[in-house]
C-alpha cells in the first residue's frame, strides 16, 4: 500500500496559536496608544505656526493620495500572500511578498522625498511646533513601515531557507497583522493631518 | 490537513471586498477635499468634472459638515480595515481581542480628549504675546 504523500513539515491545526495572536494584538494596541499620543500632540500643536508655513501651503495632496493608494494596495497584496500561505504555495507566497515589499518601499521613498522637499523649502522639523509635531507623527509611522520592510525581507529569506515550517507560518501571520495595522494608522494620518490640513 | 483551522481561514473575497470598500471611502474623503479646495487630483478631478452638480453640492457644504464628514469616513475606513484585514468580529474566539481594543480605545479617548482640553484651557489662560518681539 502506498503511503499518503505527506508535507515535509508538521502542519499545525492553526497557523498561529491563539495565545501568540493575542499577545501580538496586545502589542498592536500599545502601539496604537503611542500613535494616539502623537495624534493628541499634533492636534494641540496644529495651529502653532510660529510665523512659519501652514499645512495648506506645504502639503502636497497628490503625493499623499498616491502614497495612500500604494499603501492600500500593499495591504491587499499582503492579504494575497497570506492566502497563498494558507494553500502552502511557496512560489506564489514569495511573489506576493516581493510585491508587498516593492509597494512598501515605494511608500517609504515617496515619504522620504516629501520630507526632503519640505526641509528643502525651509519647512523642517525645527521651523515651528506644528512642523515638529507633524514630522514626529508621520515620521514614526514611516519608521514603522521601514521596520516592517526589514521584517518582510527577513521572512522572505526564512521562507526560502527553512520552508513553511510552523514558526515561519506563525511569523508570517503576525507580520500580516502588523502590516494591516500600519495601513489602519495611515488612514488616521491622511484624514486628520493632510485632509484637514489643506482645508 | 490544512494550515488553517476552518474558522480563521482567510478568503479571497474578504480581502477584495475590504480593499474596494476602503478604496471607495478613501476616494470619497479625497473627493470632498478636492471639491472644497479646488486642488486637482487626476482621477478624482475627472470624476468631479463629469458630475458638475454633485461637485457644486460638495463645494457648498458647510465647514463643520466637511470636517465631521472626513472624521466619519476615517472611522468607517478603520472599521473596514479591522473587519476585513485584521479579521476582527464578534465571535467568541475573538472576544479577548475585542476587549483589548475597547480598553485601548478608552485609553486613547482619555489621552486625546484630555490633552486637547488641558492644552486648550492653558492656551486660553495665557496672556497674549506682544507682537513687537
Amino acid at each position: 500500500m502506498i503511503p499518503e504523500p505527506s508535507l515535509p513539515f508538521p502542519v499545525p491545526t492553526e497557523i498561529c496559536s491563539p495565545a501568540k495572536t493575542f499577545g501580538f494584538w496586545i502589542y498592536l494596541m500599545s502601539d496604537s496608544v503611542i500613535f494616539a499620543l502623537l495624534f493628541a500632540t499634533y492636534a494641540s500643536m496644529s495651529r502653532n505656526y510660529a510665523g512659519g508655513p501652514t499645512g495648506k501651503e506645504v502639503f502636497d495632496l497628490s503625493t499623499v493620495f498616491y502614497e495612500t493608494l500604494v499603501l492600500l494596495s500593499s495591504t491587499l497584496t499582503c492579504g494575497f500572500s497570506i492566502l497563498s500561505l494558507s494553500k502552502a504555495k511557496t512560489p506564489r507566497l514569495l511573489f506576493w511578498m516581493a510585491i508587498t515589499f516593492l509597494l512598501g518601499l515605494g511608500f517609504v521613498l515617496m515619504e522620504y522625498s516629501e520630507f526632503h522637499s519640505l526641509i528643502w523649502q525651509g519647512a523642517g522639523l525645527d521651523r515651528s511646533g506644528f512642523l515638529s509635531a507633524f514630522f514626529t507623527l508621520v515620521g514614526t509611522h514611516g519608521l514603522h513601515v521601514s521596520i516592517g520592510l526589514v521584517w518582510l525581507l527577513v521572512m522572505m529569506v526564512q521562507v526560502v531557507q527553512k520552508g513553511l515550517t510552523a514558526p515561519v507560518q506563525s511569523r508570517l501571520y503576525r507580520f500580516s497583522l502588523f502590516w494591516h495595522f500600519l495601513d489602519l494608522v495611515w488612514v488616521g494620518i491622511f484624514s486628520m493631518v493632510y485632509l484637514l490640513g489643506v482645508l | 490537513m490544512k494550515p488553517f483551522s476552518i474558522e480563521n481561514r482567510p478568503e479571497l473575497a474578504t480581502y477584495l471586498s475590504g480593499f474596494f470598500l476602503a478604496l471607495l471611502l478613501t476616494l470619497l474623503a479625497f473627493g470632498i477635499v478636492c471639491a472644497q479646495t479646488g486642488i486637482a487630483l487626476q482621477p478624482i478631478s475627472f470624476v468631479l468634472g463629469r458630475f458638475p452638480q454633485g461637485a457644486e453640492r460638495l463645494r457648498e457644504m458647510p465647514h463643520w459638515l466637511v470636517i465631521s464628514g472626513i472624521f466619519v469616513l476615517a472611522v468607517l475606513q478603520i472599521t473596514v480595515h479591522l473587519w476585513y484585514f485584521l479579521h476582527l468580529d464578534f465571535s467568541p474566539r475573538q472576544r479577548m481581542k475585542v476587549h483589548a481594543i475597547l480598553f485601548s480605545l478608552c485609553i486613547m479617548f482619555i489621552i486625546i480628549c484630555g490633552t486637547l482640553w488641558i492644552m486648550q484651557d492653558l492656551g486660553n489662560q495665557m496672556s497674549p504675546i506682544s507682537s513687537g518681539r
